[in-house]
């Protein structure tokens, strides 16, 4: 049976202030949803409350993983059930080689001890050449000194690595290059399968043409404002945000039209 | 030479606290006076000289004050330590002529598997005198003397006249005084005009009488244009009382010379470890100290270089981990006495548990010197809350052609790499181990792989709680 | 030597404060902060105090663009004016002889702090006989932008000169100061030692700017303690510039006592010939998320000798500190001394701390640039020091940063 999210009335605060209102959402293995809106709409922390970053406080609703409760888990926890999350910015690790870190990560993975390390280089340099790095980043310390469109590859490299059963991509497509987002989109796609679900977050829609979702989701203050199929993704390209907001009748604020705007 | 990223598979079972009943053949009294000094001496069968060099060494510790900075040493008790002790009756050759119990000690601590491992030799000291050490055929060919500060006293006084307490006179502090006074053990190693010892000199010390002290002596010489690298790794069981362990090591790097000193300290956390470190740097000679400092109670430690001819080039990377009760006060020195010289200090702390982590550091530039370059990093992890750390950096320069940097930060471990890794299912607790790690990572690449493996190991052991 | 016109509190706290002075002895080469200065040379009791201060203030007057203006010369106030909106709003400049009994309580509270952290006898001499000073109060949320100025004008050689400053800020009161002290009126042999000291409270969102000039002769002697405290969400900006003297010892004190507080502390110092200069800034942090700068800048001539200690130190308590320190030194001429010794004492986890340090003199790729514009040799080396100091200075009021860019330029140019 596929595993299942269900997450009901998630509401969620950072430092005093209530970013999301009360999330309903179910993320199922084998469907990729797509989650759009505009910035501060609370995408970013969605995905982090759902992994567990400690600076966010949730305030109220709750988060299943197969019936059971999944926020009482801590992050790591919540990792070795299969649950990954894909950085907005990965930070750097100084001192701990690629190498070093994903074995242990692989490792982990699959109950912590003895795994054939041969076979899992094999299996990393194929992923890497996949995802287009270079060999040589085996070595160099996790995400120093790494470019925007590297730390994004290698944040995918890790989701082929670790197989996980949902992966939250914060972002994954900002700040890259056509070249760059196609291989990507690569790497999500070739994952995609009947063990694998996703949540796609994005503000642009580009992306969503080459890692095309079963449903689609849109973020406003905080809530869902609607959720739809892919469709909804040409909707949003043709008409905006704007649209959305007139349709579901949600009050402008004029640095949010200009945002939404300029993308 | 290079070493890879430490396969950390199990943290494993790294107990060094054990020791044997004390079979030790001849101890001097408690308490230190001419008459123990004298005993000392003569038990060594040494020239006049040396007994001489002792007593005036031993009056000027008595006049000397103990320093007023630096770590805590007030529990120190000078009257309730055995300075000298003397397991078995004569120096061994060879491996089947050591007594059992003490093969299975150095068994224990994995000698046998080093000396497989192409080690040039290995001199093992067992309540401070060395039981046993071998050459290999080779080193003896190209004439490396690689032998106890005793048997050089007897076999090559000319050099040790020549040397011994040029760089650290026995005026030059209080327990420079006391190992000048009470020494016994440590390495005296020579090495010929451009000479290259590809392979580390190693050698190992413990301390196992109670309340005892370890007062090892070295002394290298490195002539012209040769090469030798080093290597002093030290474990203690753990005792109630407190150990002192005062060493003092000299360096004379002759012109073109490059000798490298890599010390692992992991003394159990009773031993007191202060120790006088000091090289003299020639005419384009180099010399590398690569201090790490795991254990003890207290330890005082700045090995130092004296770039005193051009062309010199001195640096130090020290790495100190202060747990729970422990007082790391480490750093390093450089003083540039000569043009065209350059020094690099790399110091990495990290405290936990209430530990105290200091750096204190020298960086002395003369009158009158011309292109002058150093730089000087330190960069501490305080982990919790009831750890600290200090750094106390002087910077003397007395010349303007120079180019001198000295940076320092002192931070925690950052949240956000903390639920980077927990994300990809490591635990806090091993999250922050791997951090740790990562953040030595730059010094412990400079060891050779037994010893960055060994060092890894500790800090997972000091991370988990489990050690001292 | 207490004025029969001085209230009880002070008379008493001069007398506590010479018995301290008794019992001490002037600092030597072992005691850690004194190591590179040693004053046992110096016949500091055989410097004489100008004659008292009456008090009264002579001449009453208030130069454009300035909020307020309080003169001395020697010791003896000889002009002081303010805007009259703010003296109807309860702003006093006014001599510190003439505050002690109306401003009993914020002072008898700064004096006594004073003297109990004193640890060194120069700054106990200076409580017990502290000769002229000045005082300066704003009450909670006023804004003033123009800048005060409290002018020491000193002179006579053999003279013993001891002012001391205070400057107390309300709640979310904002204002600024220039402070200069100078003293070559009657030529360069003048010998006088001034032995100064500073006092700056801020109360909660509280905004100083201090801006301090110490412009002495070749010959004089100047010790300077300042102690400074801020509370929550308070903003100190302090200048210091340091160039006269032959032998100059100053320590500024921070204390960050608020969440959210912050201090900057800036200085600049040029040292030429014959001149010991031995600067010396600290950074408490005592209550969480307080942020705090260093960053002082100095050069050096052939003959000179600077000594920079500069200290971090963070209380266990003190959790999201964010504190800086940076000491730059440029050394100008061989003969030339420069010892930096910053230093971090850190007792919490949660900070961010760091100090940098750089010593180093003009670059040859610079002036070999210049000079191949056309610029002579000593135009180059003066354009590329006064490069150097202008990049701390350039946020200050432009009397101060002129005054003290000129000084350094006359400096250079009589070097050459």
């Amino acid at each position: 049976m596929a595993k299942l999210i269900e997450v009901r009335n998630l509401q969620a605060s950072i430092a005093g202030k209530q970013i999301l209102q009360g999330i309903d959402l179910i993320l199922r293995e084998g469907e990729i949803h797509a989650l759009m809106g505009p910035n501060g709409s609370g995408k970013s922390t969605l995905a982090n409350v759902l992994m567990g970053h400690p600076a966010y406080t949730v305030t109220g609703g709750s988060v299943l993983l197969d019936g059971e409760d999944f926020l009482a888990l801590k992050p790591d926890e919540r990792s070795r059930l299969g649950v990954f999350l894909a950085f907005q910015y990965p930070v750097e690790i100084p001192g701990v080689t690629v190498g070093k870190f994903l074995k242990r990560a692989a490792e982990l993975r699959q109950g912590g001890k003895g795994m054939d390390v041969t076979g899992f280089i094999k299996r990393l340099r194929q992923a890497m050449d996949f995802m287009e790095i270079d060999q040589a980043f085996i070595n160099r310390y996790l995400n120093q000194g790494f470019s925007g469109g590297e730390k994004k590859r290698m944040e995918v490299l890790q989701m082929l690595i670790l197989q996980p059963s949902f992966a939250l991509m914060d972002e994954t497509d900002s700040g890259l290059d056509i070249d760059a987002l196609k291989v990507v989109a690569r790497g999500v796609n070739k994952l995609r399968g009947e063990g694998f679900g996703a949540l796609i977050i994005t503000h642009y829609q580009r992306i969503l043409t080459h890692i095309v979702p079963d449903y689609v989701h849109i973020m406003y203050k905080g809530r869902i404002a609607t959720s739809g199929g892919k469709e909804l993704v040409e909707t949003l390209e043709s008409r905006g945000y704007d649209w959305v907001r007139a349709q579901y009748g949600i009050e402008e604020d004029a640095h949010e039209v200009a945002s939404a705007v300029n993308g | 030479m290079k070493s890879q990223a430490p396969s950390t598979v199990d943290i494993g079972e790294y107990q060094h606290g054990f020791h044997f009943p004390d079979e030790s053949v001849f101890k001097t009294r408690k308490g230190l006076d001419e008459e123990v000094v004298n005993a000392i001496s003569s038990h060594k069968g040494e020239p006049e000289w040396m007994r001489q060099f002792r007593l005036r060494s031993l009056r000027a510790f008595q006049k000397k004050s103990m320093p007023n900075w630096g770590a805590d040493l007030s529990d120190i008790n000078f009257d309730d330590l055995y300075y000298y002790a003397k397991p078995t009756d004569d120096q061994k050759k060879s491996w089947e002529d050591v007594p059992a119990y003490i093969k299975e000690t150095f068994e224990r601590i994995g000698i046998p598997e080093a000396e497989r491992k192409f080690l040039a030799g290995v001199g093992a000291q067992y309540d401070s005198e060395m039981v046993y050490h071998s050459i290999k055929e080779d080193l003896s060919k190209k004439g490396v003397i690689f032998t106890d500060p005793e048997s050089a006293v007897r076999d090559h006084p000319d050099l040790v006249k020549q040397y011994f307490g040029t760089v650290i006179p026995y005026l030059d502090n209080k327990f420079a005084a006391l190992n000048s006074a009470v020494w016994s053990g440590g390495s005296f190693v020579y090495v010929p005009k451009g000479v290259r010892v590809d392979v580390p000199l190693q050698a190992y010390f413990r301390i196992n009488a109670k309340s005892f002290g370890q007062f090892e002596r070295t002394l290298i010489i490195a002539d012209e244009g040769s090469f030798v690298h080093y290597i002093e790794g030290c474990t203690a069981p753990i005792y109630a009382t407190e150990s002192l362990h005062s060493a003092v090591v000299e360096i004379i790097a002759l012109p073109g010379s490059r000798v490298r000193y890599t010390t692992i300290q992991n003394w159990s956390n009773d031993v007191y470890n202060l120790v006088t470190k000091r090289a003299m740097a020639y005419k384009d000679a180099t010399v590398e100290w690569v201090d790490g400092n795991i254990g003890s109670k207290r330890t005082m430690k700045y090995p130092s270089i004296y770039l005193m001819g051009e062309g010199a080039h001195g640096e130090v990377l020290s790495i100190a981990f202060a747990g729970k009760g422990q007082e790391q006060d480490t750093g390093g020195k450089a003083v540039h006495a000569a043009s065209h010289t350059s020094s690099i200090i790399t110091a990495k702390s990290i405290s936990k548990g209430g530990g105290v982590a200091s750096y204190r550091g020298l960086l002395k530039v003369n009158e009158g010197l011309h292109d002058v370059r150093s730089r000087v990093v330190c960069d501490a992890l305080i982990l919790d809350e009831s750890s600290r750390s200090n750094t106390y950096p002087y910077m003397e320069i007395n010349s303007d052609d120079v180019s001198i940097e000295h940076e320092a930060r002192v931070s925690k471990i950052s949240e956000e790499q903390l639920f980077y890794l927990q994300s990809r299912g490591m635990s806090e607790q091993e999250a922050s181990t791997m951090i740790v790690n990562g953040f030595l990572d730059p010094l412990v690449k400079q060891l050779p792989m037994e010893y960055a493996v060994e060092l890894n190991r500790l800090i997972e052991l000091e991370m988990a709680g489990t050690v001292g | 030597m207490a004025d029969r016109k001085e209230p009880a509190w002070m008379q008493e706290l001069r007398a506590k404060a010479q018995e301290r002075f008794d019992a001490m002895s002037w600092p030597t080469t072992s005691d850690e902060e004194w190591r590179r200065t040693d004053v046992s040379g110096i016949d500091a009791l055989s410097f004489v105090p100008a004659p008292r201060a009456d008090g009264r203030t002579a001449g009453s007057a208030n130069a454009e663009g300035l909020a307020g203006t309080l003169r001395f010369d020697s010791g003896r106030p000889v002009e002081a004016g303010m805007d009259q909106t703010w003296k109807d709003r309860g702003v006093r400049l006014m001599s510190l002889a003439d505050a002690l009994e109306e401003f009993e309580k914020p002072l008898s509270d700064i004096f006594d702090e004073g003297v109990d952290a004193s640890d060194n006898r120069f700054t106990v001499w200076h409580y017990a006989s502290w000769s002229h000073g000045a005082f300066l109060t704003v009450p909670a949320g006023l804004e003033i932008t123009e800048p005060f100025l409290i002018d020491f004008t000193e002179s006579g050689d053999g003279v013993l000169s001891s002012p001391h400053v205070v400057v107390v800020l309300g709640e979310g009161a904002r204002a600024s100061v220039i402070q200069r002290i100078t003293g070559e009126r009657n030529g360069s042999d003048e010998r006088i030692l001034c032995n100064a000291g500073l006092d700056l409270r801020l109360s909660d969102a509280a905004a100083l700017q201090y801006f301090e000039g110490q412009y002495l002769g070749p010959q004089s002697l100047y010790f300077r303690q300042a102690r400074t405290r801020g509370g929550r969400d308070s903003s100190l900006r302090h200048y210091d510039a340091a160039l006269g003297g032959r032998l100059v010892k100053t320590r500024i004190d921070c204390g960050l006592a608020g969440k959210g507080s912050e201090a900057f502390l800036n200085g600049v110092y040029y040292c030429r010939d014959g001149q010991h200069m031995d600067i010396r800034t600290v950074q408490r942090h005592h209550s969480p998320s307080a942020t705090s700068r260093s960053y002082y800048k100095g050069a050096v001539a052939s003959g000179g000798r600077t000594v920079f200690q500069g200290l971090i130190e963070v209380d266990p308590g003190a959790s999201g500190t964010d504190a800086y320190l940076t000491n730059r030194n440029l050394i100008l001429g061989d003969a030339a001394r420069s010892d930096s010794i910053p230093t971090l004492r850190i007792g919490n986890n949660d900070v961010r701390c760091s100090h940098g340090s750089t010593t180093g003199r003009l670059s040859e790729e610079e002036l070999f640039y210049l000079e191949s514009r056309g610029l002579s040799r000593n135009e180059s080396r003066e354009m590329l020091v006064l490069g150097y100091f202008e990049d701390l200075l350039d946020r200050a009021p432009e009397a101060y940063r002129e005054g003290t860019l000129d000084l350094i330029r006359s400096r250079l140019a009589s070097a050459a």
